[in-house]
């Protein structure tokens, strides 16, 4: 077994130490053990054991209703604020339990970024909506905060559009500008994971192509899990695909392999369209 | 009758119902204006009332109106927001929050002299604050806030849960959400609800006739001082409103030129409810632009 890294960071106490024995590879920035989420009686996510490389884009696929949004949204304990869902399993994220109660859940979630299908701006400026993490998580120097926006809005290749109407409401832009501030906004947090809900779901074909272009180029920083309905973006963009079906993974593998040579047959039948 | 002619009919039916309450409303404002308007002058909005001379005018009644008004914001709004968060953010639906907005319900339906009765025993006597403009600004809090409350509570419910959960994805708390995201965009409801509100709360005369009282001691409006009793902030004197100056002298006024007076008064004050309701959406439209263009 690697030996752990430790990410204090995302821990209540310094001192807390990770019970030896998680089974955790240093070449993964997330891995879940046996994840099921249940919406009351109903198990929408069944035991699901994964692991994400690091710098790594998996792309989650699957019919709707299959689990694959509730898993994703599992990952930085999103579900905790849905009344009547609870989830079991682990997810170990650089080594630490997510459920574990000495884990600060806002630490997890700067660590661990989100972007919803729809774009979601705040009604506030474009540097407020950029900023306002930072802010709440203990950035107050107006340079440095001047200096992340910029940063987030070049990473999330807004910058150009942008950056001479930094103090006009986000509500003016456009939907596809719309969701890569928002993306703007989840780097601001400099989070190492970043979580995407069917990004581009929403968007017309030049700003999904913005966006796959910017996801390719993000790799390079984090750990992208995206999931998809489009099975050409996943091809695309994707190092890793997992497919999910009635709550389970029936399988995950390099993205080419699954394209051209699943091990199921049906997983065949949804690439092929014959599910779904 | 085949559904063309159905369809006509109705159209006739709902367009003449329509022009009665547009006749009757045009009416009801027009007889106002036209007796009212004329007697309007600086000089009857700025001096105070004659008892038994022709010529006085209501400048302390508009003052206490809009004294009163201010207080009763200031009372009624921060707990009307803060019920309102309750109700849209952390309210589960049980029976206690089912119970809530029943109550809530009925303190809404609750006539407005059964307020003013219950201002008067409880503020007046009770707690021996007399004919006041705090006794005043109280009751109209209780007439006033089950509208806030579900004003603010709307407002907050229109906000997208998409918006809850962005904020939930930066790593905020329920409670910075909902100050930071949540109620930013909800404000222009909010303050539009706020100036409708005020509108009432500015007409009501029922509530606060045995709470404010129907009088207005000598003021001398060059005291600023809260704690005189001659300054007009003092808010332990009594203190008659614009509606309540219309009902009083209409009952017992004994100046020659009560009627003209009280008409007067009364265009005064439709003009500044109408007020009201233009600032409410010339406001409420000026922060959603801001917030969608600033």
């Amino acid at each position: 077994m690697q030996s752990m890294v430790l990410h204090p960071a995302v821990m209540k106490t310094k001192s807390m130490r990770v019970s030896e024995g998680s089974g955790f590879a240093a070449s993964s920035a997330l891995q879940t053990k046996e994840l099921s989420v249940f919406y009351g009686e109903h198990q929408a996510v069944n035991q699901v054991s994964i692991s994400f490389r690091k710098q790594s884009v998996t792309a989650l696929i699957g019919p709707s209703g299959c689990g694959k949004s509730t898993f994703l949204r599992a990952l930085n304990r999103m579900n905790d604020d849905i009344d009547q869902c609870r989830a079991e399993g682990e997810i170990y994220y650089e080594g630490i339990e997510l459920h574990s109660e000495r884990v600060n859940l806002h630490e997890v979630r700067k660590q661990i970024g989100m972007v919803f299908q729809r774009p979601v701006p705040f009604a506030k400026s474009i540097f407020k909506n950029v900023a306002s993490g930072p802010m709440r998580h203990g950035v107050k120097k107006q340079s440095e905060l001047e200096e992340i926006v910029e940063d987030s809005l070049k990473k999330a290749a807004l910058w150009d559009e942008v950056k001479d109407q930094l103090n006009t409401s986000a509500l003016r832009l456009s939907g596809g500008q719309q969701q890569r501030l928002c993306i703007a906004r989840a780097l601001a947090m400099q989070p190492s994971v970043l979580l995407l809900d069917e990004p581009a779901s929403a968007l017309d074909p030049v700003s999904t192509a913005k966006i796959e272009e910017l996801i390719t180029q993000l790799k390079a920083d984090y750990t992208i899990v995206i999931v998809t309905h489009n099975m050409q973006q996943a091809a695309r963009i994707s190092d890793e695909t997992a497919y999910f079906y009635m709550g389970r993974v029936v399988e995950h593998g390099q993205t080419g392999q699954i394209f051209t040579n699943p091990l199921h047959e049906q997983t065949a039948h949804y690439i092929n369209g014959r599910i779904g | 009758m085949n559904a063309k002619r159905a369809d006509q009919l109705a159209t006739v039916c709902l367009y003449a119902i329509v022009g009665i309450i547009v006749t009757l409303l045009a009416g009801l404002l027009g007889f106002v204006f036209v007796k009212g308007i004329p007697q309007l002058s600086w000089q009857f909005i700025t001096s105070p009332p004659q008892i038994f001379k022709e010529g006085g005018g209501v400048g302390p009644q508009l003052f206490n109106s809009f004294y009163l008004l201010v207080l009763t914001l200031l009372i009624s709004v921060p707990v009307a927001i803060g019920a309102g968060i309750y109700l849209a953010e952390y309210a589960k639906d049980n029976w206690l929050v089912r119970c809530i907005r029943v109550l809530i319900e009925v303190l809404s339906s609750l006539p407005s002299i059964v307020v003013g009765l219950f201002g008067f025993l409880f503020f007046v006597l009770y707690l021996g604050w007399g004919f006041s403009i705090l006794s005043g600004a109280l009751a109209l809090s209780v007439f006033n806030l089950p509208l806030l409350v579900r004003v603010v509570e709307q407002s907050i419910s229109n906000v997208p849960k998409q918006q809850r959960e962005a904020g939930w994805a930066l790593g905020f708390s329920k409670w910075e959400t909902i100050t930071t995201v949540v109620l930013p965009a909800a404000l222009p409801g909010i303050v539009t609800g706020v100036i409708l509100a005020s509108g009432r709360v500015f007409g009501e005369a029922a509530a606060l006739i045995y709470t404010a009282g129907m009088s207005t001691p000598a003021i001398d409006f060059t005291d600023w001082n809260p704690l005189s009793p001659v300054s007009p902030l003092n808010p332990f004197r009594p203190a008659e409103t614009m509606a309540v100056h219309i009902w009083k002298i209409n009952g017992e006024g004994i100046m020659p030129d009560a009627s003209a007076i009280s008409d007067g008064a009364a265009a005064l004050l439709i003009i500044s409810i109408l007020g009201f309701n233009l600032a409410s959406r010339f406001i409420g439209r000026l922060m959603f632009k801001k917030l969608s263009a600033g």
